[in-house]
């Protein structure tokens, strides 16, 4: 093995778990599953939520490891490759459709790290005090939507948004080009502690608010008393389930990459379990615990409730920095607290990114033979190219068309292919022993009937409900502003482009092995 | 809804949950950091 190579492994089994859990946690930890829990019925949320967890989060995650690490072994580093010898070699059709492995976390790099650099762009305003003076909803949507937009220059110029996405990609650039020890652990080993300490001193300052419109208690009554009524709602089961895949980072093809890091004489149980408990207890535990009770004090539970229809970013930016210019005490510990929020946001994200950017990196690696470096740069230089995209059409919906297909639908659909292949196509016995293979911790025998029936059952029920209700609606662009239309239609076309590219490249490679899976 | 501003099931159901949580993060962090496995230290051909 040469010295760059030899580099591409995990230094040791906590980073490994803070980088897994760097992965999982993200946004939607502070700021999508508050917003969840508030739109479908508060504690009843909850309930299909664990059941989630449970059928569904926790499986799916296992043989996520499994795979990854199962595909390591025969010198894969992503998705379709791992299918590849899934199928042993005999299925041609497996690599293919574990283009789905390579192309969307690819796609949700490009996009996510450009909403991540809005959080570095509001810690700086809240160092700055920029926004302070914007004292109500109103005017602090106009300052995150003239960021957000291009060409609206009311409070910003359309450079600012561009700068603080050039900043956090060549941070990126940066951490990823070291590698795999010296990068993506070095970055989780710093900073998941940093990221859990700004969480806990942000709970405590909104447990500790005085009440205003409402106490905090309120506020997490709002979230965690139940609305009985709605737990027989299907959408309600599917929001749950659909928080599942956002939170783990499930069906998207980064668990497997840094998953192939490791050798089969590694525990993946215990390990991932770990991962997963550390992901829940910063979103149950934590997320629940900030935006929306702090919201709840400062606006009460119906302003909160209406602030929360709005979706996150009304309720993690806009709301949130209303709320930090009207804590009590000097304005420079407001601002201090405002920078902690925003940072906290920033780095949940980037420890997402990185993930994100790993499958295409490794295949670039693993396929055309190049090294590290250069593959960073290439993907770093693509993204930045088509990433300018989103920061030109930003206002007509050309980032919520990939969120929706790329970032969302196709997590179940991608989740839907694997555990088919893995529980029956590889075979749940293979699976069950290539999971306990080194394992630290025995799973429950229950798991093997669930992992084989139930979470496929689960998993289809979801999309075939999610693809009626939802998906369809979506696809005929329901409801869309008819002037937003034709960018709708480039954002899907560069989707499908970036589609078919992956494809080729999938294409070219096993025609540079011979065919082989190994 | 009592004088804390939750009810009383709402504090119930919040706090198992969150003791549920934290018990399973602290039964996986205290196995791993009590027990003496590491990485395999052997390195990992990714070379196919």
């Amino acid at each position: 093995m040469t010295g760059a190579q030899a580099d591409e492994r995990w230094g040791t089994r906590i980073g490994l778990i803070l980088a897994m859990a760097g992965n999982a946690v993200g946004l939607g930890n502070f700021l999508r599953f508050p917003v969840q829990a508030a739109q479908n019925g508060g504690g009843t949320f909850m309930i299909p939520y664990f059941v989630s967890f449970l059928l569904l989060g926790i499986p799916l995650m296992w043989i996520e490891w499994g795979i990854g690490r199962y595909g390591g072994k025969y010198g894969h580093g992503t998705v379709p490759g791992m299918f590849d010898v899934l199928t042993d070699g005999r299925r041609k059709w497996a690599r293919y459709l574990g283009v789905l492995g390579l192309f969307m976390p690819l796609v949700v790099f490009i996009y996510y790290t450009y909403v991540v650099s809005w959080m570095l762009g509001f810690s700086f305003f809240s160092l700055t005090g920029s926004y302070f003076g914007l004292g109500d909803v109103g005017h602090m949507r106009g300052f995150l939507t003239s960021y957000q937009d291009l060409f609206d220059s009311s409070v910003h110029g359309g450079w600012v948004a561009l700068v603080f996405f050039l900043v956090t990609m060549g941070f990126l650039g940066w951490v990823l080009s070291r590698g795999i020890r010296a990068g993506i652990e070095k970055l989780a080993l710093i900073g998941m502690p940093v990221l859990f300490l700004f969480a806990f001193l942000l709970a405590g300052r909104v447990l500790t608010l005085p009440p205003a419109e409402a106490t905090p208690l309120a506020g997490l009554n709002f979230i965690w008393n139940p609305d009985w009524t709605s737990l027989a709602e299907p959408r309600v089961w599917l929001a749950a389930a659909g928080q599942m895949f956002f939170t783990l980072s499930l069906g998207m093809g980064t668990i497997h990459t840094y998953a192939s890091y490791l050798s089969d004489r590694d525990d993946i149980t215990l390990t991932g379990l770990s991962t997963g408990a550390t992901n829940e207890f910063a979103e149950v535990v934590l997320g629940g615990t900030i935006a929306i009770p702090a919201a709840v004090v400062f606006f009460g539970v119906g302003g909160a409730r209406e602030i929360a229809e709005g979706g996150s970013f009304d309720l993690g930016i806009v709301a949130m920095g209303v709320v930090f210019q009207g804590l009590p005490g000097p304005e420079l510990l407001a601002r201090l607290t405002a920078f902690l929020w925003f940072f906290l946001l920033f780095i949940a994200g980037i420890t997402s990114a990185v993930a994100q950017a790993s499958p295409a990196i490794s295949f670039m690696q693993e396929n055309f033979r190049l090294r590290r470096r250069q593959a960073v740069r290439i993907l770093i230089l693509a993204a930045l190219s088509i990433g300018l995209l989103h920061v030109v059409f930003f206002r007509h919906g050309f980032l919520d068309e990939w969120d929706y297909w790329a970032g969302t639908f196709g997590l179940v659909v991608f989740a839907g292919i694997e555990i088919l292949l893995f529980s029956f196509v590889f075979g749940i016995d293979r699976g069950w022993e290539e999971l306990h293979r080194g394992a630290d911790l025995r799973i429950p025998a229950i798991y093997r009937p669930i992992m084989k029936w139930v979470t496929p059952a689960f998993l289809y029920a979801l999309l075939i409900w999610w693809g009626v209700t939802d998906a369809v609606p979506a696809l005929l662009m329901d409801g869309k502003n008819p002037a937003d239309i034709p960018y709708l239609w480039l954002s899907r076309g560069v989707l499908l482009t970036l589609l078919a590219g992956c494809l080729l490249a999938i294409h070219r490679a096993w025609r540079g092995k011979g065919g082989s899976a190994t | 809804m009592n004088d804390t501003g939750l009810t009383p099931f709402a504090l119930v159901f919040m706090t198992a949950s969150i003791a549920g949580v934290t018990l399973l993060v602290l039964y996986c962090y205290r196995r791993i950091l009590t027990g003496d496995r590491r990485l395999d230290p052997e390195e990992h051909d990714r070379t196919g």
